[in-house]
């Protein structure tokens, strides 16, 4: 979604260690997304999956470690910093701006996340509203809308900040099978302009059907990558993550 | 509300506000003056509170610096009062430089209790200082007074226009500013500032923007409010009561965070001031338990729950 794109990988996290107290959230973690990557991160509740995702926004600072996004260490970078050099993300809990429309929500993300000018910035809302399939909600305000199309709208002022990388929290909790299948369709629609995607799932079955690669986060560090079916079906998963009985 | 609409209320409004003085006479005059002046204050405080979630108990500091400045320059450096009252502007956005240095870092309640103790400290400075006239103050030299005309009712006419010019200047920009790119913003900002950075929004950048003009323009209003005073004294100028305690209440009875919020708050409180002069002090009594009310049974203050009371009665009225 960016114009520019850089040479390498899209994001890559080095030696990042990150604890609270005694409770260890990422003990040394690494890994790397390729651009355009679609990549599940799944993970018992209180693996830290969400803490992950603020290191890599910025709205936790990392204990030691580096974190490159887009071609830019961005270790010691501002979340707003982060979000124009094309990190963009979603919350598991939404924070919509309540007392602005949906389309003021993606017009100021626009205009200060993606750098558009205001008139550019009316033309791409248009876009990213009928992307993510708000145009019959456009001019209501966020503050009124119920939780499910706040998830959508999260979504979508991510997109709208025309992100390299796009972090993605949770946002298939409560969905019908239809919706889930709506979803996924638009998250392959974003994926297929090269935004490279990491995200966490509870509804596993959202996420095998796009994910190209599946982490597993437990104790602070990767139990599994890989394959969504290979990891699946990986009996050190099966074991932590889904409780199987050997 | 529309582009047209507004406007054309602000070209209404100060059509009348230029022929206004020549039906009234000269105390409904100076009483419009203080209204403009006052109705200034509040849209700023409304601005820097409602929007930029910057709740500073001490903008009597800038109203004070204001004046100070601007009385400074005319009867010691003989200043004309025309660059006299862009500099205490000036001056005025300096303190604010250095001010919001030391409380930028303080949040929420502590934010208000440093801006306040700030405000203290500049009063006390000015108590002390002899240059200035110490507590009693000084007054404005004859010389320059005259500079805002020769007879009396000339003099109030200018300062009155120039009351209105920052008023309807204020108003006008307040309205032009939410809707551009940086109040889209700064209302992001009010609403969820986490949020706003995750999409690029440097909230440090605009909150210090926000506050330094904020704080340039309560000082040029501070020095007109001074001007019609004709003196100044660090307990007048510096008075926490009257520049921000009266200021905040108007705009929490109108509405905090709403663009018409100071607009309905200056009316009402105006209104029930001349309504309870000839009973004295009282009013300030009556103001305040009329102002909890109002917080205990309108929430979003009058104007929030007007235009709810309002769309609820259309509904009713017109099914649709």
């Amino acid at each position: 979604m960016r114009d520019t794109q850089v040479a390498g990988t899209a994001l890559s996290l080095r030696n990042v260690c990150k604890r609270f107290g005694k409770t260890i959230i990422a003990n040394d973690l690494s890994m790397d997304c390729a651009h355009g990557e679609l990549v599940g991160v799944i993970g018992p509740n209180g693996a830290g999956k969400s803490t992950l995702f603020n290191l890599i926004s910025g709205d936790i600072a990392v204990d030691s470690g580096e974190i490159e996004a887009n071609g830019q260490i961005v270790t010691a970078l501002k979340p707003f910093e982060r979000n124009r050099l094309g990190v963009a993300r979603s919350y598991q809990v939404p924070k919509p701006f309540g007392r602005m429309s949906v389309a003021e929500n993606l017009e100021v993300s626009a205009i200060f996340g993606a750098g558009l000018r205001r008139s550019d910035a009316r033309s791409w809302v248009d876009e990213v509203l009928s992307l993510s399939g708000l145009q019959a909600q456009r001019d209501l305000l966020a503050g009124s809308l119920p939780l499910l199309v706040r998830k959508r709208l999260e979504l979508a002022r991510a997109v709208a900040t025309k992100p390299a990388i796009l972090l993605l929290d949770e946002i298939a909790g409560g969905l019908t099978d239809a919706e889930v299948d709506d979803l996924v369709s638009i998250i392959r629609a974003i994926a297929s302009q090269g935004v490279t995607i990491l995200w966490v799932e509870h509804v596993l079955r959202a996420l095998t059907k796009v994910a190209d690669r599946v982490l597993v986060l437990h104790g602070g560090t990767w139990i599994a990558d890989g394959a969504p079916e290979a990891v699946m079906i990986d009996p050190e998963v099966q074991r932590i993550y889904f409780g199987a009985v050997e | 509300m529309h582009h047209k609409s507004f406007f054309a209320i602000i070209i209404v409004s100060v059509t009348i506000a230029i022929f206004a003085p020549m039906f009234l006479g000269r105390g409904d005059v100076r009483l419009l003056t203080e209204i403009f002046l006052v109705l200034t204050l509040a849209q700023l405080w409304n601005l820097l509170a409602g929007y930029g979630g910057l709740v500073s108990v001490g903008q009597h500091a800038f109203v004070g610096a204001g004046a100070y400045a601007f009385f400074v320059l005319c009867a010691q450096f003989g200043v004309h009062v025309a660059p006299a009252l862009l500099f205490a502007g000036f001056v005025s956005g300096c303190l604010a430089i250095g001010i919001y240095a030391l409380v930028s870092r303080l949040v929420g309640p502590y934010f208000s209790i440093g801006t306040w103790v700030v405000a203290e400290i500049v009063f006390l400075a000015v108590l002390q200082t002899n240059y200035v006239g110490g507590a009693s103050g000084f007054s404005l030299p004859l010389s320059s007074i005259r500079e805002f005309g020769a007879a009396a009712t000339t003099r109030e006419y200018v300062i009155y226009a120039t009351a209105g010019i920052m008023c309807f200047g204020v108003l006008s920009g307040n309205f032009l500013f939410l809707r551009s790119r940086f109040g889209l913003a700064l209302t992001a900002i009010r609403d969820d500032v986490a949020a706003a950075h995750s999409v690029g929004i440097n909230s440090d950048r605009i909150k210090f923007i926000l506050f330094t003009s904020v704080a340039v323009l309560t000082g040029l209003v501070g020095s007109i409010i001074f001007v019609q005073n004709l003196r100044v004294s660090p307990s007048a100028a510096f008075s926490m009561q009257e520049w921000t305690a009266t200021i905040i209440l108007i705009v929490v009875i109108g509405g905090i965070g709403r663009f018409e919020g100071p607009l309905v708050g200056a009316m009402f409180y105006f209104a029930l001031r001349e309504l309870l002069a000839p009973f004295g002090s009282v009013y300030i009594i009556v103001t305040g338990i009329v102002a909890i009310l109002i917080i205990i049974v309108f929430p979003d203050g009058l104007s929030g729950n007007i235009a709810a009371i309002s769309r609820r009665w259309l509904r009713a009225v017109r099914p649709l």
